[in-house]
């Protein structure tokens, strides 16, 4: 398979090693993986290279995962990209903000920490594989 | 109608008529002796003497008799007026003081103390005067002493007030002190949690990666070392969630979803999930289901990670044998209880009664064979606390424990939350805003800026009306203007603080005047400035929702 047939998934976190294990996963299960710090590089990639799904932590330095998919929205080219949220909460017991998370577009998300195979069976649904 | 005298015309009359009525007789008497003796003279004259003499005689005695006549005249006027004057001084010595007790007392009646009789006669007047004076004297210092006492008690009453307004002032500030002090400590454990989480997750997924073989093929020492390394972070992350978790219902910040479920659907499927454990550890687990169990309306996930913490109890502690989970609904089919049996080594009675205390496990030696902190039993019964129900421990020693908790078929909300009512969405599905300002346009920019966001908008211009529509609305927050005519927002916070019924709704402050330190010192939640930043409203509004969940990332 070429780089131009892989599909392309930009992972959007601050913390290096998390950021780097992601890609190594992805990378392995045959996806082209772009990796952004934070929120703004984040949207600028997104906007360049328009990939088929995006992983994006909450917490990010500049804008956080809510601003960068709000933004991300707001853009006819990048608001249908399918967004996971990654996040470090216990569980999600507020209906109110998974309710945000889903008005605003974000298909899924992932408990930190994830088990890979989940990350990567998440990543195929969304991905049409 | 009777003719209603007083005293001075009483003694006076009777005085006079005393002294008038004798005074009469006697001169009736002496009339009446005075004629028989002049007409005895008459007759002598008449008779005896010549016509001559006896003809100046009758003169002599015409005028005897005419001066007698006016003689007596004026000797009666005399003696009526002496009578008269004796009679107005007598009944003047009585009246007179008595006059000036009437007086005397009414003046007192009215409440002047301070009048006085003269007590300077010797008399039994003089006497009551006196009397009536010592009286006046001990009223009067009776009245000084009450109202000396009364000023007193006043100053005690205010003295009171004050201390009682000042022990609720420091009472409303502790308070808000210990609030305070909570909410450090959810945000400080959150923050620690999601700084122990994010190496943990390096830890994990690199191990994850290692296992896969995407670093190539690895030896089976090097396989099963890393499968510890695994095991080992998951019961860490494991530990934090717990810490969390009982640090939340500790908190009072643990809300609770309520669904209707199966709950021998629920057995069967946590059964499911841990059945390779047990089969990895040659353990036998078993399900026993009662037919025709009531559906239950409880929080799914709560009853859950109850029934997982004790499976994985049993899981831990029994070595041969198996585990049976038992679920069936009492008598009443009021409570349904969830049971786990082990052919554990048992616990011994007198351990069982601190079983589900924080931090302890049955004794020191098994800490070190098992493992763990002991926090899954004492999770487990806060957790089963929360959802109204009770658990219980029956145990054998040699022989196995069975651990059990109930949980009601009908939720009961006793672990109500604080600002749930507020956090839930209004029946309408939104949750609303009341927007207090004196300019329309900056609220229908609120307006604007808010509900996009899922926010219902309620405008109030009137700040006098505004305490009134915050308790008729019972919004899910305020935001507030200071600068309002008629009526500050610092007079309107003031009073919202003060309310036990609208001292639990965040008030956001959204004002040109800066002045954060005294908006924080009453206890707004937040403070921002004209002009208004859409998102970080939006924000910090989302953040009242009570969900501290995705607060620990964002």
């Amino acid at each position: 398979m070429s780089e131009n047939e892989k599909k392309k998934v930009l992972v959007i976190d601050d913390v290096e090693e998390n950021a780097d294990i992601v890609r190594v996963k992805l990378k392995h299960e045959g996806y082209n993986v772009l990796v952004a710090m934070d929120g703004e590089s984040g949207v600028e990639l997104a906007r360049a290279e328009i990939p088929d799904l995006i992983l994006c932590d909450i917490m990010l330095p500049r804008m956080d995962g809510w601003e960068v998919l709000e933004t991300l929205r707001r853009d006819s080219a990048t608001a249908a990209i399918p967004v996971i949220f990654m996040t470090a909460y216990t569980t999600i017991q507020f209906s109110g903000e998974r309710k945000r998370a889903q008005d605003l577009g974000a298909v899924d998300y992932l408990k930190k920490p994830f088990d890979l195979s989940e990350m990567t069976a998440l990543v195929k649904k969304h991905t049409g594989d | 109608m009777r003719l209603r005298l007083g005293i001075f015309t009483k003694i006076f009359l009777a005085v006079a008529g005393l002294a008038l009525v004798p005074l009469f007789i006697g001169a009736a008497l002496i009339t009446s002796i005075y004629q028989d003796l002049v007409d005895q003279i008459v007759y002598d004259v008449v008779h005896v003497a010549s016509p001559a003499t006896a003809n100046h005689l009758m003169g002599h005695i015409a005028d005897v008799h005419q001066n007698a006549y006016t003689l007596m005249f004026f000797i009666l006027l005399i003696s009526i007026l002496l009578v008269s004057f004796a009679a107005l001084y007598l009944s003047r010595s009585f009246s007179s003081p008595i006059r000036a007790l009437l007086d005397a007392s009414r003046h007192i009646a009215r409440g002047e103390l301070d009048v006085r009789l003269s007590a300077d006669r010797s008399d039994e007047f003089g006497l009551l005067a006196g009397e009536f004076n010592a009286m006046a004297s001990q009223l009067e210092e009776a009245q000084e002493n009450l109202e000396r006492d009364n000023i007193d008690l006043e100053r005690r009453v205010a003295e009171r007030t004050a201390e009682l307004t000042m022990a609720n002032v420091e009472l409303r500030s502790s308070a808000a002190q210990i609030q305070e002090a909570n909410r450090l400590k959810s945000e400080f454990l959150a923050n620690v949690s999601h700084e122990l989480r994010t190496p943990l997750n390096a830890i994990l997924g690199y191990t994850d990666l290692m296992l896969d073989g995407i670093y190539g093929e690895m030896q089976k020492p090097q396989l099963e070392s890393l499968t510890k390394v695994r095991r080992n972070a998951e019961s860490l992350l494991r530990l934090i969630n717990d810490i969390l978790d009982l640090s939340k219902i500790e908190a009072g910040r643990m809300s609770l979803t309520l669904e209707k479920f199966d709950p021998g659907e629920l057995v069967r499927s946590s059964l499911e999930s841990v059945q390779p454990l047990f089969a990895r550890s040659r353990l036998e687990l078993r399900a026993d289901i009662a037919d025709g169990l009531p559906t239950v309306e409880a929080d799914r996930g709560k009853v859950q990670q109850a029934l997982y913490n004790l499976l994985s109890n049993a899981l831990k502690f029994t070595s041969a044998g198996g585990v049976t989970v038992r679920v069936y609904a009492d008598e009443k089919r009021v409570n349904v209880w969830f049971e786990v049996i082990d052919t554990g080594p048992g616990i011994e009675a007198a351990k069982l009664r601190s079983i589900f205390d924080q931090f302890r496990q049955i004794d020191g030696s098994t800490t070190r064979t098992v493992g763990g902190a002991g926090l899954g039993l004492a999770l487990c019964k806060k957790l089963v606390n929360l959802l109204n129900g009770t658990i219980d421990v029956s145990s054998e020693p040699g022989k196995g424990s069975a651990f059990r908790f109930s949980i009601p078929v009908v939720a009961a909300t006793k672990g109500a939350l604080p600002r749930q009512r507020q956090a839930e969405a209004a029946p309408g599905g939104k949750r609303t805003v009341l927007a207090i300002d004196d300019a329309a346009e900056v609220l229908e920019l609120l307006a604007a800026s808010l509900e996009p966001a899922g926010f219902e908008v309620i405008r109030c211009t009137d700040a006098e009306r505004a305490v009134e529509r915050v308790r008729e609305t019972n919004p899910f927050a305020v935001t507030l203007d200071i600068m309002m005519p008629y009526r500050d927002g610092w007079s309107v916070l003031k009073e919202l603080k003060a309310d036990p019924q609208t001292s639990d709704i965040p008030v956001i402050i959204v004002s040109i005047i800066d002045d954060r330190a005294r908006g924080y010192s009453m206890g707004v939640a937040d403070y921002m400035l004209k002009p208004i930043n859409r998102a970080q409203l939006i924000k910090r509004l989302e953040s009242f929702a009570g969900g501290d969940e995705w607060r620990e990332d964002a």
